[in-house]
């Protein structure tokens, strides 16, 4: 027979080895190893604590337990962040605008978090599952962007991560009061979120079937998701709109969960803001634009204006005042306020996928001169979608997984073209 | 499954409790021992729940799950938090009495910077004192509650 704690440092033996397991692949940055070595400082955090505690005491005994189970999930998701994986040009630019967000105005002496990307055998598991709020065995918090392994090339997708940055962002304690202050608190403002009387009320007319415990929960779990929306829409730009509604979409759109408002209410919500914004009038400026948009666009404005009355769960007046600040929040962090797409060069993005060519290319003259555009990966990701919804596109052989692998193809594209223009300014004239 | 669901949720309570009693034991030892600046560090992080009251904030879902959460779960998780943010007002009034949570939470935190970063030396001795204080308080709160 083992004594508990005869068995429990076995345990951190055997996680040890299952860490050691994860070099068997290949990983795709600098950041891999810097999740390898907090994992295993992490476990050496837990024996020292092992070392000290009093054997027999259950509770402890248990947390300990726990504590180290959830370093082993933490390692089986390590082992799912190798290169194979997931779609790795968007996961970096993604990683370069949550690094921004989270690490603005961040005190000094704290650790930044660590990325890590992986993979997920669940389809809907789209997720970001960040440390910086949370006290525990933890060396440097980590910052793990999740995605669905089925999904993995489907970048046209992927903004909706833009809404899981919105979570992280209010969980980075720098800026969790402004933005609870400024921005949740106003947009629940005069309504059935701003208290639980009100919102028993409101629950009454949908007939939802939530306990007490759940509507305690729900309230402010709702403020948070619907916050998370307009986060999203502003810092992913218009490609969110189509992301966004065609994963909703499949599930029951008036269900409501503890954790999560109806869709249908989220669909309302995000197209007061896109209405809001202007872009739909932006981009169909463009002659070759405007039928794609249009039909973008109305596909959202439909499902919205479908939504019964008793859906509409926020003031108007407070959604945009919501929006206003967050919109100066994301301006205040070089380049995460989503910029408007050029018209002209969506277009361009546009005539390239038609003619089945990655959205991307560096010209080259006869002379051999490379010139190198800039594109903003999110204008990609509209492009993508216009393309998608342009007439001429059922006429061509481009299936919705081809253009998301032209998509993917160009985002990597403008990838290698930063990491040249940054070795470049290195070099120097 | 070989335990029950509600052993497999941590129980923050203990968590904590474990987290202020090793790095009182930390304080023990030599300022340069490895571990020591993460025990700080994560102490650091939770006087910062506390400052900001984000202690009953719900952990957000992946965007597309729509399980729900037991009930149980959502009670005991609140019955956690209140147990949390009850043990740290008690540890806070025991040794700082009437100041404000911001100036508690200003106050130890350059404190357990610098105990964490092995400056110990730098420390006046009330200070150490105060954060010896503090941690014991809040082990004996966490521990009752």
């Amino acid at each position: 027979m083992l004594a508990p704690s005869e068995y429990r440092l076995q345990e951190c033996e055997n996680v040890r080895n299952l860490l050691r397991d994860t070099l068997r692949y290949a990983y795709f940055s600098k950041s891999s190893k810097d999740v390898y070595a907090e994992c295993l400082d992490r476990l050496q955090l837990i024996e020292n604590a092992f070392n000290i505690l009093e054997e027999d005491n259950e509770d402890i005994l248990e947390e300990m337990s726990n504590q180290l189970s959830d370093l082993s999930e933490l390692i089986g998701r390590v082992e799912r962040s190798r290169i194979e994986e997931f779609s790795w040009p968007f996961a970096l630019a993604l990683q370069n605008l949550a690094l921004r967000i989270c690490t603005k105005g961040q005190p000094g002496g704290d650790p930044a978090p660590r990325f890590f990307i992986s993979a997920d055998d669940e389809l809907n598991s789209y997720q970001i599952i960040t440390e910086q709020n949370a006290a525990g065995f933890i060396s440097s918090p980590l910052f793990n962007i999740i995605f669905p392994r089925s999904l993995k090339n489907f970048v046209l997708l992927h903004p909706i991560l833009g809404h899981e940055l919105g979570h992280a962002a209010i969980s980075a304690p720098q800026h969790s009061r402004l933005l609870s202050d400024e921005v949740l608190t106003p947009l629940a403002h005069k309504s059935p979120l701003q208290d639980l009387t009100r919102f028993q009320s409101w629950l009454d007319k949908i007939d939802a079937d939530l306990d007490i415990d759940e509507q305690t929960k729900a309230v402010s779990a709702w403020q948070e998701e619907l916050y998370c929306d307009i986060f999203g829409l502003l810092l992913m730009g218009p490609s969110y709109v189509g992301a966004s509604t065609s994963l909703l979409r499949p599930f029951k759109t008036r269900a409501a969960s503890d954790s999560h408002p109806p869709s249908v209410t989220r669909f309302w919500i995000i197209n007061k803001v896109i209405t809001a914004l202007g872009w739909r009038e932006q981009l169909r400026k463009h002659k070759q634009l405007r039928s794609a948009t249009d039909r973008y666009f109305d596909s959202l404005s439909k499902l919205a204006a479908n939504v019964p009355r008793k859906y509409r769960l926020l003031n108007e007046t407070q959604i945009l005042a919501a929006m206003e600040r967050l919109q100066s929040f994301l301006a205040d962090i070089s380049g995460a306020l989503c910029p408007m797409p050029d018209l002209v060069q969506v277009a361009a993005m546009r005539r390239r996928m038609l003619a089945g060519c990655p959205p991307v290319a560096s010209e080259v003259t006869r002379s051999l001169k490379i010139s190198n555009s800039n594109v903003d990966f999110r204008s990609v990701l509209f492009a993508g979608w216009i393309t998608w919804m342009s007439e001429e596109r059922p006429a061509t052989d481009l299936t919705f997984i081809k253009l998301n692998m032209l998509c993917q193809r160009g985002i990597l594209q403008q990838n290698a073209v930063d990491v040249w223009k940054t070795h470049e300014r290195k070099q120097g004239p | 499954m070989l335990i029950a669901e509600q052993s497999r949720r941590g129980r923050p309570t203990v968590l904590y409790g474990i987290l202020a009693k090793t790095a009182l034991s930390q304080l023990e030892g030599p300022s340069e021992a490895k571990g020591r600046p993460a025990y700080f560090q994560n102490l650091i992080r939770l006087l910062d729940l506390y400052r900001l009251d984000t202690l009953h904030r719900p952990t957000p879902k992946a965007v597309l799950d729509r399980r729900r959460t037991a009930s149980n779960n959502i009670r005991r998780d609140k019955i956690e938090a209140d147990a949390v943010q009850a043990a740290l007002a008690h540890a806070h009034k025991a040794v700082f009495n009437d100041l404000s949570k911001e100036q508690v939470v200003e106050c130890l935190t350059a404190v357990f910077s610098k105990l964490g970063q092995g400056r110990d030396a730098e420390l006046a001795s009330d200070d150490l004192q105060t954060a010896k204080r503090f941690l014991i308080e809040l082990t004996q709160a966490l521990k009752n509650a």
